[in-house]
């Protein structure tokens, strides 16, 4: 590879961006928690830092995601065994559905929840008619009711990570075990598990991590200060209580926490090693009639739990139980979001938010390929882990943290115009996208064929025309694929939005939790399912062209 | 436990062929399955080492049919292309996988794992880790494994295919070795090479499309192969059309080795009726070999191999080729 300044000169734009877009709320951030009116001061820093309260807080939000990341993984670990030992009509389908939660909006979560758990709830509602109970099951607003979310968000995530590192290793270590002499059970625990340990290890980290910094799910479904996590505290000592100083110390907290828990996770995958991925598919045709009956039970619940929720709130959206407009079967809300009928109320806003995420997530989305692209070309060809580590930087902050410290910046120029607004949340947005961008196109560039470009040159192509021409073209389903990651990514998210906006700029889940605190459910759910339809159609695209670009490969 | 192994009829359909086998290996004999890639070579170890289910046919292995029962039970070691260590554990306790597993004591497991190792030249590697050796030495490490089970059949699957030639070269010899020091462990290795086959095997198997063609010692795969197939596959040669000579046999066509003709520009100096002359052949090229050169001619129009001492001065030739080293065929078939 040949050194000129191309890839420095490519890269130099976007980590000054990225200098700008994230440590500039965070040194904010980090200003308000040092500063008071006086000049620098520990004060606040050494309360957060010392009040019991901080810890129960702490460790209530380590326990919630230690449960979740625990009995997700476990839940998911049989499946995944399953998954990648055998094949069965719709696997690809039940994967593609796995990979679908990953993107789904986490406040989408929540309303499905609501919808199919609740007390009114289709699982209570059959509860109630089959045993002829007066009173339902409490199911919501409690430590279950989280663990239950975070399970449904993260259950397909270890599944699909499990099954694909499972799937593609060659079965021949077990084939020796069994030849050896050994008995299926023991060939598991003495050869496929321990080869297993890291995947499933990592896969946990990565929940905990989704699952500590999780923000929707508990200020909804937790429903109580009994049940708040440093997130939601964050939200509230800034939001509700307006104390911004104390919540940026309790954010500062937060952050190093995370910071442990993402170098933890980035040390349990670095073992993870790509060496020996060939892409062999070790999964066989099912032989037992027991394997069978286990994968057609497990399926079933899986595609009930993961369905349930979200059918749900299609379904609901066209139910009224309004007794001003008359119960029953209703479009009422599809006509207030398309502006076929006059709405009082937050509907009001409907078509606005559409075209408010549309919009954002469009430019957040461009944006953020193009930064992923020029970063991680210059990290892969410069072999640069210090800027890889720099663009894994924003993982660490969460979006509570980033929307309080914009929040902060925007307190500080005093502006109040609308534009002001929007533009912050691009760039709060942006950040979040960035990290996950950059993962989708490293390996894609890594696994580039250096002598093509090498090929390039000696036909006397220089670098720029080489990686224009040659290099970037390659990675066009890669782009694709980042490219419709962040767009769910910006289209889905609610934290950093709600926290930062104070509700001046709607986007759709914004209005969805507004609907759901308002009890309009018929409203929430057609935004919902707007939100459904949106991630269906940008997933479908994306699974498109992964299968275009893999067929074009053979 | 005997070595003997009796294939009868083992059939299994693939989307591509259908594997159909009748083979019998007596115990301590090496036999060597050769064929193109992709003619069932591999599926028919797994076959007989139970990783794969057969539709019909029998293994008999020391008396009983083996066919149906799961690999645990069958007595077969087996070394795999990719060697398949444990990557999870280090050399020993590669090694010592299968004496836990029968319950040995821990001083016996480790008397035997030293033997094993100094067996396969290796001692002292007890405590590496498998990811830290070289090819050759987890194929040797490889090899150990299979044996700490003691079975009395084992299998290798291209084994050496990844290694370079010279270590190829030692470590087939080494097999060869492990082999007749056990004296009575019955050994099928597959290979693509075949000259790996030939330099070590007592018979040697040739597979095509799923069945086997022939099975007989090396020397007579060579010098008699019972089709054109295994006349190609055994080594370099040349076919003609048996209309070119006027031959009393019912036959189409006639094969020969490169060593059977003497190529001349001058004098002969021989039993000219002892051979088929073709007079002003023209000469294409000439490899040099080492120990001579093999020549590329045309006579007719028709390509031919030939082997000769010198480098020929001239770009015609006259081709002598000994009678009794040709071989007839009709219909791909030899005919006697």
């Amino acid at each position: 590879m040949r050194k000129d300044g191309f890839y420095t000169a490519i890269a130099a734009i976007p980590l000054a961006v990225l200098a700008l877009v994230f440590i500039l709320p965070l040194s904010f951030n980090l200003a308000r928690a040092f500063f008071t009116q006086e000049g620098f001061s520990l004060e606040l820093m050494r309360e957060v830092f010392t009040s019991p309260y901080t810890y129960r807080l702490l460790s209530f939000t380590l326990l919630q995601a230690f449960v979740s990341a625990a009995v997700s993984t476990l839940i998911a670990l049989p499946g995944a065994y399953l998954w990648a030992n055998y094949r069965f009509p719709g696997k690809t389908l039940m994967l593609s559905l796995s990979s679908l939660c990953f993107v789904l909006p986490s406040i989408l979560v929540v309303l499905g929840f609501v919808i199919f758990y609740g007390n009114s709830g289709f699982v209570n509602s059959l509860y109630m008619a089959l045993t002829g109970a007066e009173e339902p099951v409490k199911i919501l607003y409690s430590f279950r009711a989280i663990i239950l979310a975070h399970a449904f968000l993260n259950i397909p995530v270890a599944l699909s990570l499990i099954t694909e590192a499972w799937g593609h290793w060659p079965r021949s270590q077990e084939n020796a075990s069994s030849l050896l002499g050994a008995s299926g059970f023991r060939t598991f625990v003495s050869i496929s598990l321990p080869r297993m340990a890291p995947v499933i290890l990592s896969a946990a980290l990565l929940i905990f991590l989704f699952c500590f910094t999780s923000f929707s799910i508990i200020l909804v479904l937790g429903g109580g200060v009994q049940y708040t996590t440093l997130e939601v505290e964050i939200y509230r000592t800034n939001n509700i209580v307006m104390d911004s100083a104390r919540a940026s110390a309790l954010s500062v907290f937060s952050f190093l926490v995370n910071l442990v828990i993402l170098v933890l996770y980035v040390l349990a995958s670095r073992k993870l090693s790509s060496r020996d991925s060939n892409r062999e598919d070790r999964a066989v045709r099912v032989h037992s009639w027991r394997t069978r009956a286990a994968l057609i039970i497990y399926n079933t619940l899986m595609l009930v739990f993961i369905l349930g929720p979200l059918v749900s709130v299609v379904v609901r959206s066209f139910i009224s139980t309004s007794s001003r407009y008359g119960e029953g079967f209703s479009v009422r809300s599809y006509q207030e979001l398309f502006g076929l009928r006059r709405s009082v109320g937050m509907m009001s806003d409907a078509s606005a938010a559409l075209l408010n995420s549309l919009a954002i997530a469009l430019i957040v989305a461009a944006l953020a390929c193009l930064f992923a692209l020029f970063l991680s070309l210059f990290i892969a060809r410069r072999n640069s882990r210090s800027v890889e580590v720099i663009g894994m930087f924003p993982l660490a902050i969460s979006s509570v943290t980033l929307g309080l410290g914009y929040y902060i910046i925007k307190a500080h120029i005093h502006s109040s115009s609308l534009a002001m607004s929007y533009l912050l949340v691009i760039l709060a947005h942006l950040v979040i996208a960035l990290p996950f961008a950059m993962r989708t196109l490293l390996p894609a560039i890594r696994s580039q064929n250096l002598r093509v470009l090498d090929a390039a040159y000696t036909l006397g192509s220089g670098t720029a025309g080489t990686c224009f021409r040659i290099e970037i073209p390659q990675l066009k389903s890669a782009i694709a694929k980042a490219f419709i990651f962040s767009l769910a990514l910006s289209m889905g998210e609610v934290n950093a939005t709600l926290t930062l906006a104070e509700g001046r700029v709607v986007t759709l889940p914004m209005l969805l939790y507004r609907l759901i605190n308002s009890y309009n459910y018929q409203g929430a759910c057609t935004i919902g399912t707007v939100l459904i339809a949106l991630t269906l159609v940008i997933f479908i695209t994306a699974q498109a062209l992964t299968h275009s670009s893999g067929r074009k490969a053979h | 436990m005997n070595g003997t192994i009796d294939i009868i009829g083992l059939r299994k359909a693939y989307p591509s062929f259908t594997l159909d086998i009748t083979l019998s290996v007596r115990q301590g004999e090496f036999l060597s399955v050769i064929g193109p890639s992709g003619s069932g070579k591999s599926t028919m170890l797994n076959l007989i080492s139970g990783l794969d289910e057969p539709e019909a046919g029998k293994i008999i292995a020391d008396g009983r049919d083996i066919a149906h029962l799961p690999p645990q039970k069958r007595g077969i070691g087996m070394v795999f292309q990719d060697y398949a260590l444990f990557s999870n554990m280090n050399v020993e306790k590669n090694l010592t996988y299968a004496m836990k597993l029968r319950k040995l004591h821990r001083a016996q497991r480790r008397q035997q794992c030293d033997e094993l190792l100094s067996f396969v030249n290796l001692s002292g590697y007890n405590k590496r880790k498998v990811t830290t050796l070289s090819g050759g030495e987890a194929q040797r490490v490889a090899l150990a494994r299979a044996l700490s089970a003691r079975p009395s059949i084992l299998l290798l699957d291209e084994p050496l295919s990844a290694l370079d030639a010279n270590l190829r070269r030692h470590l087939r010899d080494e097999i060869r070795r492990v082999h007749d020091e056990d004296g009575t462990l019955t050994t099928i290795y597959v290979t693509h090479d075949r000259e790996e086959a030939f330099s070590i095997s007592d018979r040697i198997a040739i597979i095509r499309d799923g069945r086997i063609e022939m099975v007989d010692s090396p020397e007579n795969i060579y010098r008699h192969p019972s089709s054109l197939f295994c006349a190609y596959f055994t080594g370099e040669g040349t076919s003609l059309p048996a209309q070119m000579f006027n031959l009393s046999i019912d036959c189409d066509t006639i094969f020969f080795r490169p060593e059977a003709v003497t190529v001349t520009d001058g004098c002969f100096y021989g039993d000219a009726d002892a051979y088929l002359i073709l007079e002003n052949a023209e000469v294409l090229s000439a490899e040099f070999l080492g120990r001579g050169y093999l020549l590329g001619l045309r006579y007719n129009g028709h390509r031919i191999l030939a082997e000769s001492q010198q480098r020929p001065h001239s770009t015609s030739a006259t081709l002598y080729i000994r009678k009794t080293q040709m071989l007839m065929f009709k219909d791909g078939l030899a005919v006697k």
